[in-house]
């Protein structure tokens, strides 16, 4: 909650301001306005002068005197000063039709709320008093004031002026109000469930600024955390939508992030939905961009085909989709990370890095982009080199093998061990065509002579024994310069990676037994563990190769590993092989390969967040009370796959007014039908959108004194085929279903309809497989009273929900 | 959301926090003092200033901007523009020497942070100039925790146009307007054109327009361009009466395209892409690529764009660079200007590397002057004005001290910094504006062309 107020270090009274060597500024410094620094130097009955000053404030009659009297007290409380002994005159200071004293007195409020609780609820009267203003703006002001002070005490005098101020006249105080509600529910939860202000916040997702709109989607949000995030159904998504462009730049953000958690109806609402939120991705506000990017695959993903789905064969497939709009986005996002500051540029390349794993091939062409800029800082060098090896193709390969190494040789360490690794991933992936493996196992052979940077020379001798790994065959062009490159690398990694080299390319290399002799006579000399497990594993395997030559040393060698005590690894692994020859086994050795594929697929669910830029998910750096799962909205539609949708107005290609924030609510467009999210209450029909053929929402479920009719066991002929075609046969009797599913043994629904003299049938059909038989619950709920008639309705929807179901 | 805001000094003292959420101050202590040990003594010193000096923080919070500060200050690498201490993310961003840091524990959409601090860094331009400092900020304390609760309440962004704040927060060097009706007030806090208030009122009315393009530029030794690029934006100041309507017209080459019936014109330029400001109607744009919009008052970034061919280089650059032996090295470098001679470039800074050994040099150049420069490890020449077309020469000798260590010169990039005035790379130039208004008045237009060098570098 927000209130500790100011913390500054301002020189602190009777302390050397810092920064001067206790020397005090001299007084009247040029350029800087002496009237205007309020941090000067306070002596001990500063505080009593103060109030002699504001005693005189109620006779003051010039604004400017009155402001500076209240800044000195403010600018006093910033520097630590306890100034609470002047609350009554503070007090009797909010009595003024100047704002900015106002505001003044309400800083100085909520500072010291929290340490003066019963000074504070002095106070609430004036504020509450304050919340009915005539003027909005001290409306708004004297209500986030009183909404922020953090006395849990106080809710009962917060929950009244706060409902009031959602019905103002006024904006902006409608806007405070709106997060005032959040402040509340963070402040006392129970308190809050019992003012149910839930039902209010959704009605006015309909209010006509979009301020107001924003702050309710953040607070429903946060709000409804629990239950994954605020209830979304297709009549709000689509209300929110159409209303996209009246948004400012930061509200835009709130309605694209409800976006992937809706499903559209079908395919063409939405690539309608797509083609509305298109003209965003021309914003300047990279937060915005990048939310539509993560808005446009979830609805690839909603809408693509799947393997073994039973749709259209021309229909496109989800990968294709997401490749389509990887290719839409990418000019964009380039834009972006070009003309963009260098936070924002760094953030931007993490993003199309995950694109880019995500649709490889496609920013291909794009590689110049990403060559590296001497002004770049070097997190931002990082990660382009990082991208640039994603990024080869046989076309672009040689480009940007050669751009990589001509960064090897640059100041930064890091930036030259990147480099090096870059290039190998090219080679290990094998995305350069024809020869590139070569050419760049060339390259590393000869920065492995490269004395003068020995961390390059040591990262080549590691991204090479990858190299070897993956492609074993280059092992005749690297092999020559191996035995003298062991003797200046000095970097353990290195040198481990050296020796396996030499244990791997055993058969070209006359010399190597020889080599790695000396290093198994001076093995008291190494240190590094590394080295040692390496040195073990290269011996072996050049044994099995040359049997004569090595075994005498591959004997002292297990000799001095097993007694050597500095690693239990080292040790065991020691003795296993020496049991293992023992017993002469096949010398094969599984190799895993390293799948991060499912982390990926987790990340992308979670584009567009931190967790792309640290690479790990949300759990492992948010601690649980903060960490927010939203879900998808409920999977059920009123409409079927292929049925004709209401369109999607575009507001603004050539209707200026509606932009600009002329439009009202009832422009839009009513969709076809509304079901109410079940997620809370259903008894709040979100938006009214009542439409003719539908009964405007199903009835309270929670009414009882209707009495239900039961009937059981009703004999059927077939058992349904699927949930959709019953569905659609009983929506053409205008019987609605609000939920349906299929188990093992049996289908149920839960089904509703109005009659026409406004009464409700809410229906629970279960319909058992085998043998095929039929149980209904029916409850009726208000309409006509006559006990017959109803009784009549009751059976004829009983006869009709029998056709539909099999008959 | 975000849960706090906090502006840092260059020492790491906190100038300015601003708390919206409680959450940022649950922590252990320990990853403080874990953090403290491990840096240097220099540094306690400055633990202890900031400790004395925030003395309102409650402790564990204080404890976990501590050691954010420790990260900041202290890791040699260049840290990354995001940390995460202790599952609290640190966003942060620079004006000067002072430090803008979001605090959050959730997971936020880190491109919003740090849109919005970018915002509240423009939003305090506009309230205590360009160049606002440190005493500036201390000066306008009130005037900046005002800004702090109106931008932004309990981590949400709210309202951040400038124009709108002007309104109603009239502090600071920002003249007070004449004070709206509060019923008009409050429509326009919140309403949609929140870039423009109404009833605004000139005598002339004027708009500027500036195009400023930055060429970049990469060409190996080897003399092919491995990139060129420019990256331009079109500034506007305007001055207009009323909520008057704006077109603006480039030779965007879609749209001469569809204009011209023969083969009359010149080709467009082929724009690879562009953003707008939020006044742009973005649907008019995609249907039929005109760029329309009521314009901010004042001073704005109406677009950017990217242009990648068809770049007219500026400058030519031809190196050569020979190393005899390991003690002479002798480069020669022509510089030939590629623009119509009526034109002429000004502030050209060449810095041409040399090893880090050099003792001697000797220099000769046709024009400007040229200097070495050890702490560069660079021969710098500056050429004040660089007429069109001209062609000038730069030969230097040196003498190498031998080193004992003998290490192989890496060879840095030349570097090119330079401005043409009236001059585009990318051949873009503003076609027209027009401005529509009820009332019909006489609009001045002017406009002004900029290109400067973003990177232009030739590898030797």
């Amino acid at each position: 909650m927000a209130s500790t107020y100011p913390n500054t270090n301002m020189p602190v009274p009777g302390g050397p301001p810092p920064g001067t060597n206790g020397i005090p500024p001299p007084p009247g410094q040029p350029g800087q306005p002496r009237d205007e620094s309020y941090f000067t130097e306070s002596r001990k009955g500063e505080v009593n002068e103060l109030r002699q000053l504001l005693r005189t404030f109620g006779t003051e009659k010039d604004r400017n005197r009155k402001r500076d009297i209240m800044k000195k007290v403010i600018a006093y409380m910033t520097l630590g000063i306890d100034v609470s002994r002047l609350f009554t005159e503070m007090m009797l200071a909010i009595e003024t039709r100047d704002l900015v004293v106002k505001k003044m007195v309400y800083l100085f409020l909520c500072n010291y709320a929290e340490t003066h609780p019963d000074l504070a609820q002095m106070c609430t009267n004036t504020l509450v008093k304050d919340c009915g203003n005539e003027d909005p703006m001290v409306r708004g002001l004297a209500l986030r004031a009183l909404c922020s002070l953090r006395l849990p005490q106080m809710i009962e005098y917060t929950s009244e002026p706060l409902r009031k101020s959602l019905q103002d006249g006024h904006a902006y105080v409608r806007k405070t109000g709106v997060m005032g509600i959040l402040k509340m529910y963070h402040l006392n939860k129970e308190e809050f469930d019992k003012a149910s202000f839930n039902d209010i916040l959704y009605d006015m997702l309909r209010d006509p600024d979009s301020s107001v709109v924003t702050n309710c989607i953040l607070v429903l949000n946060e709000i409804m955390a629990d239950s994954g995030g605020m209830a979304l159904n297709r009549a709000v998504m689509l209300h929110l939508l159409n209303r996209i462009h009246e948004f400012s730049e930061f509200g835009i953000l709130s309605v694209l992030d409800l976006v992937p958690r809706y499903i559209p109806a079908n395919d063409e609402e939405g690539f309608q939905i797509m083609n509305l939120l298109d003209p965003v991705l021309r914003t300047a506000n990279a937060g915005a961009v990048v939310a539509t990017i993560r808005a446009f695959l979830s609805i690839a993903d909603a809408v693509g085909k799947r393997p073994g789905d039973d749709r259209d064969p021309d229909s496109p497939t989800v990968d294709d989709l997401k490749r389509q709009v990887v290719v839409r986005i990418k000019a964009p996002l380039v834009t972006l990370i070009a003309s963009s500051s260098n936070e924002l540029s760094y953030v931007l390349l993490k993003y199309a890095d995950q694109l880019i794993d995500l649709c490889p091939g496609i920013f291909d062409d794009e590689y110049r982009q990403f060559y590296v800029r001497f002004s770049d800082p070097t997190h931002i060098k990082h990660s382009k080199v990082r991208i640039l090896a994603k990024l080869a193709n046989p076309q672009t390969a040689p480009d940007i093998v050669s751009e990589l190494s001509e960064l090897i040789a640059t100041v930064d360490d890091t930036m030259g061990r990147i480099a090096v690794r870059s290039m190998a991933s090219i080679a290990i992936h094998d995305s350069g065509g024809e020869g590139a493996v070569e050419s760049i196992a060339r390259r590393l052979v000869e920065m492995l002579d490269l004395q003068g940077i020995p961390h390059v020379s040591s990262e080549a001798a590691v991204s090479l024994a990858s190299l070897v790994r993956r492609h074993p065959n280059i092992t005749t062009v690297i092999s020559a310069p191996l035995p003298r490159a062991l003797k200046y690398i000095t970097e353990p990694s290195g040198k481990a990676a050296l020796i396996f080299l030499l244990g791997e390319c055993g058969d070209s290399i006359v010399e190597a037994p020889y080599v790695l002799e000396k290093v198994i006579d001076s093995y008291e000399n190494i240190t590094d563990t590394g080295v040692k497990t390496a040195l073990l594993g290269a011996t072996v395997a050049l044994f099995f190769k040359r049997p004569p030559e090595v075994q005498l040393m591959l004997g002292r060698l297990l000799k001095k590993t097993t007694d050597d005590v500095s690693s239990q690894d080292l040790h065991d692994r020691a003795l296993f092989y020496y049991r293992l020859l023992r017993s002469s086994p096949d010398p094969t050795l599984a190799k895993a390969i390293d799948d991060d594929s499912e982390l990926r697929a987790a990340l992308m669910n979670e584009f567009n967040t931190l967790c792309t830029i640290y690479r790990c998910r949300a759990e492992n750096f948010i601690d649980e009370e903060n960490l927010v799962k939203f879900v998808k909205m409920p999977p059920e539609h009123p409409l079927p796959r292929d049925g004709n949708v209401a369109p999607i107005v575009d507001p603004g290609v050539n209707n200026l007014a509606d932009q600009f924030g002329n439009a009202s609510v009832t422009d839009v467009p009513a969709p076809a039908a509304v079901i109410s999210a079940p997620a809370y209450s259903a008894e709040v029909d979100l938006l009214g959108f009542g439409d003719d053929l539908a009964p405007s929402g199903p009835p309270p479920l929670s009414d009882t004194n209707a009495e239900a009719v039961v009937v059981s066991a009703l004999q059927m002929r077939t058992t349904p085929t699927s949930t959709d075609a019953v569905e659609s046969s009983l929506g053409t009797f205008h019987i609605f279903t609000m939920a349906s599913g299929e188990l093992p043994t049996e289908f149920k629904f839960f089904l509703y309809c109005q009659e026409e003299g406004g009464g409700y049938f809410l229906i629970q059909a279960v319909a058992q497989k085998a043998p095929p038989s039929l149980a209904l619950t029916i409850k009726p709920h208000g309409g006509d009273n006559d006990r017959n008639k109803r009784r009549e309705m009751i059976d004829q929807l009983i006869e009709l929900i029998k056709t539909s179901l099999g008959e | 959301m975000i849960s706090m805001i906090m502006v840092l000094n260059q020492k790491g003292e906190i100038m300015i926090s601003r708390q919206y959420r409680d959450d940022v101050s649950r922590v252990a202590a320990d990853s403080f003092r874990i953090q403290v040990r491990d840096s240097d003594t220099c540094f306690q010193y400055e633990t202890c200033s900031t400790a004395r000096h925030s003395r309102l923080f409650t402790k564990g919070c204080f404890v976990f901007v501590v050691s954010f500060i420790v990260c900041l200050f202290l890791t040699e690498l260049a840290p990354t523009p995001l940390l995460s201490i202790e599952n609290c993310s640190f966003l942060y961003t620079r004006h000067l020497n002072m430090y803008f840091v979001a605090l959050t524990k959730s997971n936020v959409n880190p491109a919003l942070v740090f849109e919005y601090l970018f915002q509240k860094i423009r939003v305090l331009k506009a309230y205590l100039g360009e160049e606002f400092d440190e005493s500036s900020m201390r000066n306008n304390m009130t005037l900046i925790y005002e800004l702090m609760d109106e931008t932004m309440d309990f981590g949400y962004p709210q309202n951040c146009a400038v124009d709108v704040l002007r309104l109603y927060i009239n502090l600071g060097n920002v003249k007070p307007q004449d004070e709206p009706e509060p019923e008009q007030l409050t429509k326009q806090i919140t309403g949609a054109i929140d870039w423009r208030r109404e009833g605004i009122r000139y005598k002339k009315n004027e708009v500027y327009i500036d195009v400023l393009e930055s060429v970049n530029l990469l060409i190996s030794s080897s003399g092919n361009i491995l990139r060129s690029e420019v990256t331009g934006k079109v500034q506007m100041n305007t001055k207009l009466t009323g909520m008057p309507e704006c077109k603006f017209g480039l030779n965007d080459k879609l749209v001469i395209e569809k204009e011209s019936t023969g083969a009359r014109k010149k080709p467009g330029v082929e724009i690879d892409d562009c953003t707008f400001h939020r006044c742009v109607r973005l649907g008019k744009f995609d249907a039929d690529r005109t760029i329309t919009f009521i314009p901010p008052d004042g001073e704005f970034e109406l677009m950017r764009y990217r242009v990648n061919d068809n770049v007219n280089l500026p400058f030519r650059l031809i190196p050569a660079v020979q190393e005899e032996g390991q003690t002479k090295c002798s480069i020669n470098l022509k510089v030939i200007a590629n623009f119509s001679e009526k034109l002429f470039a000004t502030h050209v800074v060449i810095k041409v590397p040399v090893p880090k050994n050099t003792s001697k040099s000797k220099i000769k150049n046709s024009f400007g002057r040229a200097k070495y420069e050890p702490e560069q490890n660079a021969i710098v020449w500056r050429i004040k004005r660089f007429p069109g077309k001209a062609e000038c020469m730069l030969s230097v000798d040196l003498e190498l001290v031998r080193t004992v260590r003998p290490k192989a010169w890496v060879r840095p990039p030349i570097n090119v910094e330079f401005q043409v005035p009236m001059f585009t790379a990318s051949g873009v130039h503003v076609r027209f504006l027009r401005v529509y208004d009820k009332s019909g008045y006489h609009t001045n237009r002017w406009v002004r062309y900029i290109t400067k060098a973003g990177g232009y570098q030739v590898r030797i």
